[in-house]
């Protein structure tokens, strides 16, 4: 299992964290600490994996986040917003999820594909609809339990 | 809402069955476990399209587990997904009956142990990374100390080694000599003292070979006063070099329980530190290094002393003396590890190492276990508290036989204690639950017959054996009417012949009963 590294760009006043490999008990996140900006933003779209230890040192460390900071989460995998269902304190109070990825089952080609979705997009718990991305068939279905996957908008 | 819906709030996948084994509900929890979303878990009959183990016959378990309609649960399984194959799980799971209206179904719930399981193994692999780390700075230490000893010892394998050659000499002039009759006697006086010369280099090459020899936590009976000298004879070269006299104070003949080499390792550093704190203060001229043995019978441990008459140590020295990496002597000498690897040699004996305050020079106490109790707790399985496992206290104090018989006993499943005390014993019967004795019959302190009569008085009534040779059999047979001791182990003996008294005279013991 690849383990994670922490990518970390500053730009002007918002601190840029890449997120790649799995988030598990060897997972330390130490070297964001004292990175105070007024935006952070977390980009989740290379981590392939996350187990309940990787979860308890991330909600420990999200505890430390710089209170006057926005915090913003991006390009949650699913893996992601599976824990995000089930745990407390994934997400600090007064978070942004700006975006993640949804799964969705195309019958026409009969392939799945996750489907990369904007928070906004998501109105009443509903899927929004979109195309497949192999065959091009506009009308693909959600292919999980809407009120289940969409319960942490309901969260932040 | 499904009746089953309320499955939905847990943390475990859970998968509803009938009576025939059919799939009728999983949760949500059971597509993300499974990795197969509602549209293709829906499709799923059985379990087994699912899920897989090769630990586990999933469709006969759940077959008879249905039969049963009680909560049952598996043994942990390695859980492999058919779909995933890179996915395994380590899980328990759990069946529960549950009765509806519609009839009977049961819940298979999924008990995810994977993580627990991982930081288990990975836990228990850098624990072994650890011990072996431990072993190399341990055997590092000892290379070390070798090499500041190596001076010294060379020297002493250098004077038998002239005279061995000296003597060579004086053989080869005397062969070419005629009237070699005559001097036959010199010869031979000559070639004893090449012999003894050779013994001599051989017994310190062995020391060494013995010192550096990695026989970790093999721990045997071993005779302290010996075990002391086995130290000062290392580290005498080094004494008489620095004029430093080392003198021995023994106060009982103690046995312990202990790892020889490790041990031995522990007093020669607390010495050689002595010898080192004088040369370094000047003070080596008249400078003394006293080992003492001695014993608590209130703490219920023997202590061993190494005491000086040297500078001692400063406020601050004491305050780390046994953190890692700390080191009185100049740059160069010492590793610095010695004491902190002390200490962890002598915990691991379950005794401590500690300074202890003294006006004059410094002084170091290493606390030992008496053997009784060492013995009896080591054993887990005793601690454990098993009946079958049956406690024997042997009394003898001679340190081989002891090793022989901790062989013989514990490789039969029973439980050996050692002891070489026969107060010591009989202090330890009355706390105990020992279910039969083995006693030497001439000890220094008292007699077979005396420790037995004393051991009945006390109140033990299990089994006796004496362990002597012939010429006490009339004594056992006295002894055996007026003691009730249970048989006799005839020194020398086998080992056929010591377990079958053992065994008889626990079995007549459990008749008794």
């Amino acid at each position: 299992m690849k383990r994670l590294t922490i990518n970390k760009q500053i730009l002007q006043d918002e601190l840029n964290v890449q997120l790649v490999g799995a988030i598990d008990e060897d997972s330390d996140f130490k070297e964001l600490m004292g990175l105070e900006q007024k935006t952070i933003s977390f980009d989740f779209d290379l981590v392939t994996m996350i187990n309940s230890c990787g979860i308890r040192e991330w909600i420990k460390f999200n505890e430390k986040l710089p209170p006057k900071s926005n915090i913003v989460y991006k390009n949650c995998p699913q893996i992601i917003i599976e824990q995000i269902n089930m745990v407390h304190g994934f997400f600090r109070q007064g978070a942004v999820i700006q975006s993640f990825y949804a799964p969705y089952y195309c019958e026409k080609c009969g392939k799945e594909a996750k489907i990369h979705i904007k928070s906004e997009q998501v109105k009443n718990r509903k899927a929004p609809s979109a195309d497949c991305p192999h065959c091009g068939n506009e009308d693909i279905e959600f292919d999980a339990i809407e009120a289940q996957y969409f319960s942490f908008l309901g969260k932040v | 809402m499904n009746e089953f819906s309320s499955f939905d709030y847990l943390f475990d996948a859970v998968l509803v069955v009938n009576l025939k084994s059919e799939i009728v509900y999983f949760n949500h929890q059971a597509n993300i476990f499974f990795k197969l979303p509602p549209r293709l878990l829906k499709q799923k009959k059985y379990v087994p399209q699912i899920c897989d183990s090769n630990d586990l016959d999933i469709e006969e378990w759940l077959g008879k587990s249905l039969l049963s309609f009680d909560v049952l649960i598996s043994p942990e399984i390695k859980l492999t997904i058919p779909h995933e194959q890179d996915l395994e799980y380590y899980v328990v799971i759990k069946l529960i009956p549950i009765q509806t209206d519609k009839g009977a179904n049961f819940a298979i719930v999924f008990n995810d142990l994977t993580v627990e399981k991982t930081l288990h193994l990975k836990y228990r692999e850098q624990l072994e990374e650890l011990r072996k780390t431990h072993n190399q700075i341990l055997q590092a230490d000892k290379l070390t100390t070798l090499g500041e000893l190596t001076a010294n010892i060379s020297h002493e394998i250098n004077n038998p080694l002239t005279i061995a050659a000296g003597h060579s000499e004086i053989i080869r002039d005397f062969l070419m000599l005629p009237n070699i009759e005559k001097r036959i006697p010199t010869i031979q006086s000559a070639n004893n003292t090449v012999i003894e010369s050779i013994e001599r280099v051989n017994q310190i090459i062995k020391n060494m070979k013995d010192f550096l020899h990695q026989s970790e936590d093999q721990k045997e009976y071993c005779d302290l006063d010996t075990l002391v000298d086995a130290a000062i004879e290392w580290v005498q070269p080094a004494a008489t070099k620095a004029h430093v006299q080392i003198k021995k104070q023994i106060k009982i003949r103690s046995v312990a329980l202990a790892n020889r080499i490790k041990l031995e390792q522990v007093i020669i550093n607390l010495i050689k530190n002595s010898i080192d704190a004088l040369v370094e203060s000047g003070k080596s001229e008249g400078g003394q290094v006293l080992i003492g043995l001695s014993k608590s019978d209130a703490d219920r441990q023997t202590f061993i002393d190494v005491l000086d008459n040297g500078p001692g140590l400063s406020e601050e020295i004491k305050k780390n003396i046994f953190k890692p990496f700390q080191s009185t002597k100049v740059t160069g000498h010492g590793t610095g590890l010695g004491l902190s690897i002390c200490q962890k040699i002598i915990e691991s004996h379950r005794g401590r190492l500690e300074h202890v305050e003294s006006k004059i020079g410094c002084h170091f106490r290493i606390r030992l276990p008496l053997i009784e109790v060492y013995s009896y707790t080591r054993n887990d399985r005793s601690l454990s508290g098993s009946k079958s496992q049956k406690k024997i206290l042997v009394l003898d104090n001679e340190v081989q036989i002891l090793n022989v018989l901790n062989t013989f006993i514990n490789d039969e499943g029973l439980v050996f204690i050692g002891s070489s005390d026969p107060l010591d014993s009989l202090s330890f019967l009355e706390k105990a639950n020992v279910d039969l004795v083995i006693t030497d019959f001439s000890m220094p302190q008292m007699n077979g017959s005396d420790f037995a009569q004393k051991a009945r008085e006390q109140g033990y009534s299990g089994p006796i054996l004496y362990m002597t040779s012939s010429k006490n059999i009339e004594q056992y047979n006295k002894d055996k009417i007026t003691l009730n001791v249970s048989g006799l182990i005839l020194k020398p003996f086998h080992k056929d012949d010591v377990m079958k008294t053992i065994r008889t005279a626990l079995k007549n013991k459990e008749g008794d009963v």
